[in-house]
């Protein structure tokens, strides 16, 4: 039989001499292994539960129940463990998972390791945010922040129509959602109470926020009146808007600058920060504290001085 | 000149310098020799004054897709917000002062954004100036549009328009105020090119028309128009105005009212402009109402229909009559304004520049309030939605494990303990890639099985009394990561591969310890030596199996480090492997009892079961390399060389390649 049909070229030939002498991690090696990029890139991918079924994630609904945000940090056992049993598919039998091959399962983990990538070394934690949100607002800005040090995020995607996952490298201080940037618009909030109302804004278009931290309800607003419509139509009385906007703004006259002005809506952050710091010195902590509730800010501020 | 990136300036409006229509412009020419001072008539030349006609043209009937940068919610989207204002950007910034409307000043658009429901107005497409003309029943295009004929010469009865049909109900409801509202609704917005505001932009400055009305309902549809309004002056019965009529001393009625008294009717008639009901009375000097739209009414006279109030003796509409008898109407019956609505709520059509469709989502979508409502709730084990650690308030022992139903290998149904790789609190990590983070229930270097991972928990909520519980979260964790990478197809080949290289080294080296001692160009010896393992046949025959491994049998690597310095430190077990999954090895513990020469046994497979069975005709008397002795070596070569032909060939091109003998 000829050789050819045997190996792939004869470059690989040649190259059949250099096989190292050892495998990483064995007594005596001098030849590091390299771990081929699809295998690192998959374990990467584990390493942040990507494939992993959601049922496995959240056992239970009702721990993630609609209309629901969660904190968590990632298990590094699980993860360890999950690694381990992608790294013995190869297996078959008893005889391959023998203590023997232990030298390539360490090169790999260990290179894996190196690539701070999230692994069961570091401390990893995140988020599970299940709402209409994700559904509306897929392209939702989330940014954790540990002090000033904004985290790297390890994975932030959608796992089902309304349930987004974002894991972090570290631990933060402080979590900000934002709504995605996307075209103008001009919109009325709290309408579902038969009433709306708009952000009042400076002359400067930046929305007249009380430093934090002010509750939500102190914003000054300027109201905005409907119609009186039997059929329930929801339609601007904009002559009184005008005269609204005057009494918020103070300015001598109101057009049609004015009321694009208030009436267009700027993207929403909220956001979350530990507020209770349990006796401990150092930066408090979002995670540590399982306090997170009392949302600190509510800053409109992606539209800030653009007018 | 024009605004940073990301930020803009409004303006109340941009007013054209020419207003469309035709101009005469005309040139005359003086002569001077000084600038400033009068010519003398010596000096002055005459010259001929130059004149011509200019046309400033402007869209009257429809907007072009060229003129429409932008409209919101985004045609056709499926999840409009309900708390969003339709809005429509137009390139040209003077476009919506282009024109004036009857009677207003300059910074008053001709145009607005209405948004219908879909129940509320018909759209009525392809056609043409001529059939809109004869629906608002006027002379010609120049009696609904000012100067169109001069503007469209040729044909302009046949130029295509749309327009929508509304009621006037509705329209008075939604229309903008035309003398205070229009001229809030439009403005004009300096943007930088390169946002996303001003795509399809070429100087920087749209146009915005906003809609004054929300989409308020769920789960609708709509329809934006963005309507020229110079058909319809001030007293146009369609623009918003008071709708309560008075009908008697200290009484009123409404529009909206579904029953109305009688001689409510004909005020509201009067008060609505209904030109079509007018016309109606003209031609027949009366209305005749049909009985079922009659009322006796309630608060004056008893029940049942029609009944003519005795209180209210002669008093009389004077004007509307019952269907097929010449008897007045009482003044004081209720007519069913709703029923009689096509001839007291006319509608009107309202040429369309540019409309488009969108319906609005089921709930609520609005960021703001989605993210408010979690974020200004603790989830507690009471109340679940909000903000909260993942598995904080559900869990069935402290430490977030959940108890579900588990079925064993065994087939033993009972509850175990689960959780899931997302906890409530920080663990500890472990301090390097193939250490066992703290808390891993055994080593990972002889972990072979999922079941090593599961651990015995002390009993709690959801497990029988009495009862041991398992914990299999880091099992399930365990057979999940395998599950997936078998899943993948070009992961499980390089983790094969990689295994396999990985024995294959191994197996090299074993062999080169075992075997260093022959001279392996003169492989006689070593192939001898390998005689027993036929496996290596299926390895070397058949390449389909290993078509693509580098060095399958591990041989090439034997004979490329014959002369090698042998390493230190090898396993004293012989190694050897086949295609596929499975592995076939000799080890001392299988293969090898100390004291003596024995079979060399082949097994498949799990070793723990024992010595295989050796294969017939070819066993190798072998003796334990630890004890130093020397492999005894049978001499027929060539019935070696004839049953492994290919094996042979590559032994041989090896040596040849090398310069071996």
């Amino acid at each position: 039989m000829p050789i050819k049909t045997l190996y792939p070229s004869e470059a690989a030939l040649t190259n059949l001499g250099k096989l190292p002498d050892t495998l990483a991690g064995e007594a005596g090696a001098t030849t590091k292994w390299e771990i081929p990029g699809p295998l690192q890139d998959f374990l990467k991918g584990l390493q942040r539960l990507e494939d992993v079924p959601f049922a496995n994630l959240v056992a239970d609904p009702e721990q993630l129940p609609p209309e629901s945000l969660r904190f968590f940090y990632l298990d590094p056992n699980w993860q360890r463990a999950l690694l381990e049993g992608a790294l013995s598919a190869a297996s078959s039998g008893t005889a391959d998972d023998d203590d023997r091959l232990d030298g390539f399962r360490k090169a790999v983990l260990d290179d894996l390791a190196a690539t701070r990538s999230g692994g069961p070394t570091e401390t990893v934690t995140g988020m599970l945010l299940r709402s209409a949100i994700v559904r509306y607002h897929p392209k939702l800005i989330v940014r954790a922040k540990d002090g000033a040090t904004r985290l790297t995020t390890l994975r932030q995607e959608r796992l089902s129509q309304s349930i987004l996952i974002v894991l972090w490298k570290g631990r933060p201080t402080r979590v900000e959602l934002e709504e995605p940037r996307t075209s103008t618009w001009f919109g009325i909030d709290g309408v579902s109470s038969g009433k709306g109302y708009v952000e009042r804004k400076d002359d400067n278009g930046v929305g007249v926020v009380k430093p934090p931290p002010a509750p939500a309800p102190q914003r000054p607003n300027i109201d905005v009146v409907f119609r009186a419509d039997a059929a329930g139509r929801q339609v601007i009385d904009v002559a009184r808007l005008a005269d609204a906007v005057k009494t918020g703004t103070g300015w001598a006259a109101v057009d049609s600058a004015g009321i694009a002005l208030q009436m267009q809506q700027q993207p929403y952050c909220q956001v979350f920060e530990g507020t209770s710091d349990k006796g401990t010195s150092g930066p408090r902590n979002v995670l540590a504290d399982f306090d997170l509730v009392d949302f600190v800010t509510i800053a409109r501020n992606a539209l800030q001085n653009n007018r | 000149m024009s605004v940073n990136a990301g930020k803009f300036k409004l303006y109340p409006r941009a007013t054209p310098t020419l207003r469309p229509g035709r101009y005469g412009v005309s040139a005359d020419q003086v002569v001077a020799q000084k600038p400033g001072v009068a010519p003398t008539d010596n000096e002055r030349l005459t010259a001929k004054t130059e004149r011509w006609d200019l046309q400033v043209v402007a869209p009257r009937l429809t907007l072009g897709p060229e003129e429409i940068l932008g409209s919101f919610p985004a045609p056709g989207t499926q999840e409009g917000n309900v708390q969003q204002l339709p809005h429509v950007t137009i390139r040209t910034r003077v476009m919506p002062w282009a024109r004036a409307l009857s009677g207003l000043g300059p910074d008053t658009p001709w145009m607005a954004l209405l948004l219908f429901r879909k129940s509320e107005a018909t759209l009525v497409t392809t056609k043409t100036l001529g059939d809109y003309v004869k629906r608002l029943n006027k002379s010609g295009p120049d009696a609904v549009f000012p100067g169109i004929s001069q503007e469209i010469k040729n044909n302009v009865a046949a130029e295509p328009m749309a327009w929508v049909e509304a009621p006037q109900s509705v329209l008075r409801a939604i229309l903008p105020k035309r003398d205070t509202e229009l001229k809030l609704l439009a403005h004009v917005r300096e943007v930088n090119l390169s946002d996303s505001e001003a795509k399809g932009d070429d100087d920087g400055f749209v146009a915005t028309v906003l809609c004054n009305r929300l989409p308020n309902l769920p789960n609708e549809e709509w329809l934006a128009c963005l309507v020229n309004l110079e058909p319809f002056p001030a007293e146009h019965p369609m623009w918003p105005r008071p709708v309560s009529v008075a009908v008697a001393p200290g009484t009123t009625a409404t529009i909206a009212a579904p029953m109305v008294r009688a001689d409510a009717v004909l005020p509201m008639l009067a008060a609505a402009g209904d030109t079509d009901a007018a016309k109606a009375i003209e031609f027949a000097g009366a209305l005749d109402i049909p009985a079922e739209l009659v009322r006796s009414n309630p608060t004056v006279g008893r029940g049942g229909p029609v009944v003519r109030n005795p209180a209210a003796t002669a008093a009389t509409t004077g004007i509307l009559r019952r269907v097929g008898s010449a008897e007045l109407l009482p003044a004081d019956v209720l007519i069913d304004l709703q029923r009689f609505r096509p001839i007291f709520d006319p509608r009107y059509a309202l040429p369309v520049l540019h409309q488009w469709t969108f319906k609005t989502a089921e709930g609520v979508t609005d960021f703001e309030s989605l993210i408010q409502a979690i974020g200004a709730r603790k989830a507690s084990a009471k109340t679940r939605v909000g903000v909260g650690m993942l598995g904080e308030d559900v869990k069935d022992l402290p430490g977030a494990q959940l108890a579900v139903s588990h079925r064993t290998r065994g087939g033993v149904d009972g509850r175990s303990y689960y959780r899931g790789p997302l906890v409530p609190f920080a663990m500890a990590v472990a301090k390097d890639g193939h250490t066992a983070p703290p808390g891993f229930p055994c080593d990972p270097a002889v972990l072979i099985a999922a079941e090593q991972l599961v651990t015995v928990m002390a009993g709690g909520t959801g497990i029988a009394p009495g009862d041991v519980p398992e914990n299999v979260s880091l099992a399930v964790a365990y057979e999940t990561g395998r599950l997936i990478a078998l899943s993948r197809k070009d992961v499980l080949q390089v983790l094969v591969d990689w295994q396999r290289l990985a024995r294959q080294v191994r197996m090299t080296n074993s062999l080169r310890k075992h075997f260093g001692r022959f001279d392996l160009y003169d492989s006689r010896g070593l192939l001898q030596a390998l005689k027993g393992f036929t496996r290596v046949r299926d390895q070397v025959v058949n390449p389909s199996l290993d078509r693509l491994r580098i060095d399958p049998t591990g041989l090439r690597a034997l004979v490329d480090i014959a002369n090698n310095p042998r390493p230190a430190g090898m396993p004293t077990d012989v190694w050897i492997f086949e295609s596929g999954l499975a592995t076939a090895q000799i080890t001392s513990r299988t293969a090898l009892r100390a004291g003596g020469a024995v079979m060399a046994g082949i097994t498949r497979g799990d070793i723990g079961q024992g010595p295989g069975v050796g294969l017939p005709g070819v066993a190798v008397g072998v003796t334990p390399i630890d004890r130093g002795a020397v492999l005894e070596l049978p001499a027929d070569l060539q019935a070696f060389d004839q049953r492994f032909p290919e094996l042979m060939a590559v032994l041989r091109a090896d040596i040849t390649n090398r310069g071996g003998r």
